[in-house]
């Protein structure tokens, strides 16, 4: 009596597939959904659209945001929150970063080997009598930098170094490219090339004529290079003028301010002074708050400021290098806070730092100013906790793969601007406030934003 | 619910109430009274099978009482069913006779019911053997394009798919071992067929709509290339052949052996072959510019190689066994030309640039099958057939050492046929088949944007005798999804051909700023297949084969979504999904329909004696034709989009290609083949064979690239040691062509070839000698996309030697 059953099941599972399928047979169901369009640049209408009379002209600036896993990049008018146009590049950028101006984004296609540039339209000429202001239609310019592996770009204010790292597989060996806007703007290729004879995962900082550049063994193992040189700009070329003995052991990390330049080791920062056309090297070691394989490999700093700041994993050090010293700040950081965006802010006056569990740490940012001037008096620390901006109430594990907050910050006033993947949001925050002042919903999952605009100068912090 | 269970249990009860019989004996003999040994003698319907003695004897066992049905075959005899009613003592001394027959029968494998080219309401033909041997080429079309009803879509001897009664492209489905090749050969003529003919055992053609067994994409045919990758026996054999072509320097190495020991088998195949661009007797292009040089198709070289491991476990009942396939092909893109403008002067110096690009294709494919027939001796299921495949095949295509394009296809296929003990005398089954494809195309040239096609069926047929009548039914329902999350409309600036000269090298469109809108596209389909079918023994060695069908189709992934240039088709392709709006390409707003065949087969065959013939006509009425309109308007190539800001590629020859619309039209195509053989006398054999096709709108208008009228005549002698054959085929001029299609003269082929068999040890061995067209014409074929840049080859003959033990 078995057979029958299975018979009988076999029918019904045929009756079911069949009744299924019959439903409709010989139809056909279209169910088509327009999503956002790709906007592309027409490279030939701009152009006789520039914009040269300047009525009213933003000075909260405009952000770039480039979509997630898309060639495509938006510029956005930070002012009213438009769109102001949409540019599709070669590739998916893994990175944008900013002019020393700020009038031009970087978007980095690390894996194709393309820096191309946005021109953000906004900038001012020196026009003698008066700073005059440009506000533009954004455009893609024809500027391309093509180079193996684009990785570590670092600004001053007037010049770019941007480090290609080169690649081991197919031997294509790193190099510098040290530009300047005007480079950008006039599509020179009379820029200034360090060319290195073998790759490496390295860092650089122009100082003018000068570039200090890091060094790796040919022998070493890693491509972390191990040692730093200075460079002098030959025509568009650069010679070495002097390497430092002073070893730098996996070195990660570089910033400059007026008259150093660091540079993050294994066991403790590497810094540069600059007193002319003198260099001098000398090591600030690891101090006691160092434990286990923590390391210096993030630093920031920026040219009016005496402090650098250095990371090792989610600990933050504020590094003197005129005074030779290194202190742990506390930034009052939550339980398994990973730092993923950082800089200083609000002209200076502030240092902000973005975790992955979604908070803004706002610190204030004392300089040297206020040190204990007798002795007993309890020293003001350099960076002061100020504030901690939760920016999103939603599941933080929602994050989608791949993404993570994104920060980019003001070079003109107080704001700060996050993306938000897990909402493709846009917030804008006011440091000041230590508040978010405004969500703009994006139609796209966004990946990367910088700010560009017209900088206002910062304040000197230096004595 | 009630009524199936209650039939179900009639019907068990009626397959259980049978008793057993003893046995048949029998003997098998031809007209003369001489035995034929080694006849198969099949009971229809069971698993029961046996083949003659030396004397030609041969003994069922075990079968039951009751009505049976016996098919008697063997090499170079006409078939024979026997009706019995088989007393429960046995029966003893069954005597058969088989008529001697011209027409080679060889049993297909690509259908579940019984087929062969005599006995088929369905007309079919296989290649197998030697004739398979000798006919192998590189690619799959170049090698059947000699089978009746069957042209090659020539593509310089690089490409080529087998075009079935004018159809090809999604109509048309390959297979390997009943499983599709899994390559993307079906959305473009320049991208290769995935199933090498020099490894196979046979190749069969099914001419006409098999949708029934296999689906959407084989409304218009299925050509299954069969090897023996999952052996079925483990009797220790090998095949090798070495062959070296004049016209390309071919040089083609080719081996395979099966083994095995107690119940497992073994399998191994590999090939290697290389050639160079081959030789012609003048100008590759039609026009040729003055600087073009005679003598040779550029990037027409090609290298390939592959191998196949398989094993199988060899049961009582059946076998199940896997298998393992790469292949690896390299080949040149011949006339890689970005414009298709041959015609205009300005574009000449343009021509010469490309003909310098060597483009060339790089292949993978890495393919896994599992195979399985289980036959069981009791219950309702007398059978069950299992096949599954995995697919991986990618290609790139590479331009000056930079990969464009890349095309990858990810692909799962299952098919389980059930098969039921005959039931008042009804043999057949159900199928069920899924098959998911994951397709991309990433780069300049992606056409057609990235898609997922899942595809469920069921299929049901069924056959019966009924006295001279053999009545084949069978119905099949499908689901097909089609899904693409990213189809793009790009605003490509299209514009008519007025001023067309002035649009060599730049592009002032004055408009703002271009959008691509994107789009989430899915699409269900639900297709359906009927088909009816019979054949009418009429007279001793005749018979009547009438196939009516229904069949559906859901238009495939890129002919639904593409939109881009297509090199390989040197035209701008724009899917189904859009139409034109006043020189403007948006969504189309029109329901996309499902293409409907239908299909009337009518074959009438002569099978025995020293004359036998095969005539089929069809008519086929097809709604919803799906085919490329030229829309008369111009779109760039997009050739070095992506490339414009880079430093070391300045091209600034982008070139623009007629923008084709996918438009569903209905069309009647309709035609004959036929097929004359007379065994002259004992050595030699006359072979005439012809085969016709008119495809046309209904509206008006024909079908592009239809192949023209073709005769032939093929005389083969065959005695002792000595074997040869000399072939001219005719093929007519065609000028029945599609809007800006030109007419193309006709040209005569002749083929010759001669083999020598000798043995060494237990090896049996044959060395040949085979040309092709002897005469040296230059000829160009209306089928091929790249008639007017790539000819046939020239005179080229071949030496060879092949052996098996």
């Amino acid at each position: 009596m078995l057979q029958p059953q299975v018979k009988t099941k076999l029918s019904l599972v045929a009756l079911l597939i069949a009744s299924s399928m019959l439903t409709a047979c010989g139809d056909s169901t279209t169910n088509i959904v327009e999503k956002d369009p790709i906007a592309v640049d027409d490279e030939h209408d701009h152009g006789d659209d520039h914009d040269h009379d300047h009525g009213e002209i933003s000075t909260a600036g405009r952000l770039v945001i480039s979509a997630k896993d898309s060639n495509l990049v938006s510029v956005y008018e930070l002012k009213d929150g438009s769109l102001l146009d949409t540019f599709a590049v070669a590739d998916t950028p893994s990175a944008l970063a900013a002019s020393p101006a700020k009038r031009y984004a970087l978007v980095v296609q690390r894996t194709t080997d393309r820096v191309e540039f946005v021109d953000g339209g906004l900038f001012q000429e020196d026009h003698v009598d008066h700073l005059h202001v440009y506000q533009q239609a954004p455009e893609l310019t024809n500027f391309v930098l093509s180079d193996s592996r684009p990785t570590h770009i670092t600004a001053t204010d007037s010049q770019l170094a941007v480090f290609f790292d080169g690649d081991a597989a197919s031997s294509a060996p790193a190099a510098v490219a040290v530009i300047t806007e005007a480079d950008i703007t006039t599509d020179s290729n009379g820029y200034p090339v360090l060319n290195y004879s073998i790759n490496m995962h390295g860092a650089a900082q122009a100082r003018g004529d000068y570039l200090i550049s890091t060094i790796r063994d040919t022998e070493s193992a890693t491509t972390l290079p191990d040692k730093v040189a200075v460079y002098e700009q030959h025509g568009d070329h650069y010679h070495q003028e002097q390497a430092f003995d002073e070893l730098c052991p996996g070195l990660h990390g570089s910033a400059q301010n007026e008259h150093f330049i660091a540079f993050g080791c294994t066991d403790g920062v590497l810094l540069v002074e600059q007193d002319g056309v003198t260099f001098t090297a000398s090591k600030l070691v690891n101090t006691a708050d160092f434990s286990g394989t923590m390391r210096i490999g993030t630093l920031v700093g920026t040219e009016h400021a005496e402090h650098f700041v250095g990371f090792a994993g989610a600990s933050m050090f504020a590094i003197h290098a005129e005074d030779g010293e290194m202190e742990l700040v506390d930034w009052q950081s939550s339980e398994g806070a990973g730092v993923i965006g950082y800089g200083f802010a609000d002209h200076g006056e502030k240092f902000v730092l973005l975790d992955n569990q979604g908070y803004l740490t706002i610190l204030s940012y004392h300089g040297h100013e206020h040190e204990a001037a007798n002795v007993g008096e309890v020293e003001q620390p350099a960076f002061e906790f100020a504030a901690k901006v939760q920016l999103t109430t939603a599941d933080i594990s929602t994050m989608p793969a791949g993404s993570r907050f994104e920060l980019a910050i003001s070079a003109s006033d107080d704001k700060v601007y996050v993306l938000n993947p897990i909402d493709s949001s846009l917030l804008t925050v006011d440091i000041g406030d230590g508040e978010v002042v405004a969500t703009k919903q994006l139609n796209f999952t966004p990946h990367k934003l910088v700010w560009l605009g017209i900088a206002e100068a910062a304040e000197a912090h230096d004595h | 619910m009630f009524k199936p269970t209650l039939l179900t249990a009639g019907v068990f009860a009626a397959l259980t109430s049978t008793a057993y019989a003893d046995s048949i004996k029998g003997m098998v003999t031809d007209a003369a009274g001489k035995p034929i040994v080694g006849a198969r003698v099949q009971l229809i319907g069971t698993n029961g099978e046996t083949r003659t003695d030396d004397s030609g004897r041969f003994v069922l066992a075990t079968i039951n009482a009751g009505e049976a049905e016996l098919h008697i075959e063997a090499a170079r005899f006409a078939h024979r069913n026997v009706h019995l009613d088989v007393p429960a003592q046995g029966l003893d001394n069954l005597s058969v006779v088989l008529l001697r027959t011209t027409i080679e029968t060889i049993d297909v494998k690509a259908s579940p019911f019984h087929a062969s080219a005599t006995e088929s309401s369905l007309p079919v033909s296989v290649l197998a053997g030697d004739a398979l041997k000798m006919r192998q080429a590189a690619t799959l079309g170049d090698t059947l394009k000699n089978e009746v009803g069957v042209h090659s879509n020539f593509y310089g001897g690089v490409s080529s798919s087998p075009i079935i009664r004018g159809l090809d492209g999604p109509r048309v489905l390959v297979t390997q071992n009943g499983l599709d090749a899994g390559d993307a050969s079906r959305v473009g003529p320049d991208h290769n067929v995935s199933a090498e003919a020099s490894t196979a055992t046979q190749i069969e053609v099914l001419r006409g709509p098999a949708t029934l067994f296999y689906g959407s994409g084989a409304i218009g045919g299925v050509v299954n290339v069969v090897d023996e990758r999952i052996p079925t026996d483990n009797t220790t054999r090998a095949e090798w052949m070495l062959q070296r072509e004049s016209v390309n320097n071919e040089k083609l190495a080719a081996g395979s052996l099966v083994t095995g020991a107690g119940n497992v088998g073994v399998y191994i195949d590999g090939f290697w072959r290389d050639n160079d661009s081959y030789s012609i007797p003048g100008f590759a292009e039609a026009e040729p510019d003055a600087g073009a040089v005679k003598g040779k198709v550029a990037n027409t070289a090609a290298t390939a190689k592959g191998f196949t491991l398989g094993s199988s476990y060899l049961l009582e009942n059946g076998y199940v066994g896997l298998s393992y396939g790469r292949l690896d092909r390299e080949y040149g893109i011949p006339g890689h030309s970005h414009g298709g403008h041959e015609a205009h002067d300005d574009h000449a110096d343009e021509a010469e640039e490309h003909a310098e690009e060597a483009v060339f294709a790089d292949l993978t494919q890495h393919r896994v099958q599992l195979l399985s027939e289980l036959n069981f001796s009791s219950g309702l299921i007398r059978a069950v057939n299992t096949r599954l495949a995995f697919t991986d095949y990618e290609h790139a295509e590479v331009e000056a050492g930079i990969v464009g394009t890349t095309f990858s296809n990810q692909s799962t296929e299952a098919r389980i046929e059930l098969l039921h003990r005959p039931f008042q005398e009804w043999r057949g089954g159900l199928s069920l088949h899924y098959k998911y494809s994951d397709f991309d195309a990433v780069g300049a040239e992606a056409f057609t944007p990235p898609s997922e096609t899942e595809m469920l069926a069921l299929g049901w047929m069924e056959e019966h005798h009924f006295g001279p009548w053999l009545v084949q039914l069978g119905a099949r329902i499908e689901r097909v999804t089609i899904d693409a999350t990213d189809a793009l409309l790009p605003d490509i600036g299209a514009h008519g051909d007025e001023g067309h000269e002035d649009h060599g090298h730049e592009h002032d469109h004055g408009h703002d700023a271009e959008v691509i809108r994107v789009f989430d596209v899915r699409q269900k389909f639900t297709p359906y297949s009927l088909s009816a079918g019979a054949v009418w023994d009429f007279a001793e060695g005749y018979n009547l084969g009438l196939s009516l069908s229904r069949s559906q189709r859901a238009p495939s992934a890129s002919e639904l979504l593409s939109f881009g240039p297509h090199i390989g088709t040197a035209s701008y392709e724009v899917g189904a999904m859009f139409m034109l709006d006043d020189n403007e390409f948006v969504l189309n707003s029109q329901p996309i329909e499902l293409e409907t065949a239908n299909n009337l087969d009518i074959t009438l065959r002569k099978f025995s004696g020293n004359t036998g013939f095969v005539l089929n006509a069809f008519y086929n009425q097809v709604d919803n034709y799906y085919y490329q309109q030229n829309t008369g308007l111009f779109a760039e190539d997009g050739h070095d989009h992506g490339e414009e800001h880079s430093d070391e590629a300045e091209h600034d020859h982008s070139g623009e290609l007629p923008v084709y619309l996918f438009t569903a039209a209905d069309v009647t195509l309709h035609g004959f083949e036929a097929q004359y053989i007379w065994q002259v006398n004992d050595p030699f054999k006359l072979t005439l064979q012809g085969d016709y096709i008119r495809a046309r709108l209904n509206g008006g208008g024909d079908l592009p690239r239809t192949p023209p009228l073709r005769f032939s005549a093929e005389l083969a002698y065959e005695q002792g040691t000595i074997s040869a054959d000399v072939r001219a085929t005719r093929y007519m001029k065609q000028d029945n062509t599609a809007a800006l299609e030109t007419a193309t003269d006709g040209y005569t082929l002749l083929d010759a070839s001669v083999s020598y068999r000798f043995d060494i040890g237990s090896s049996q061995l044959t060395a040949y000698l085979k040309g092709q067209n002897l005469t040296d014409e230059l000829v160009r074929v209306h089928t091929s996309f790249l008639k007017d840049i790539a000819p046939l080859p020239g005179r080229s003959v071949a030496l060879g030697v092949r052996g098996s033990f």
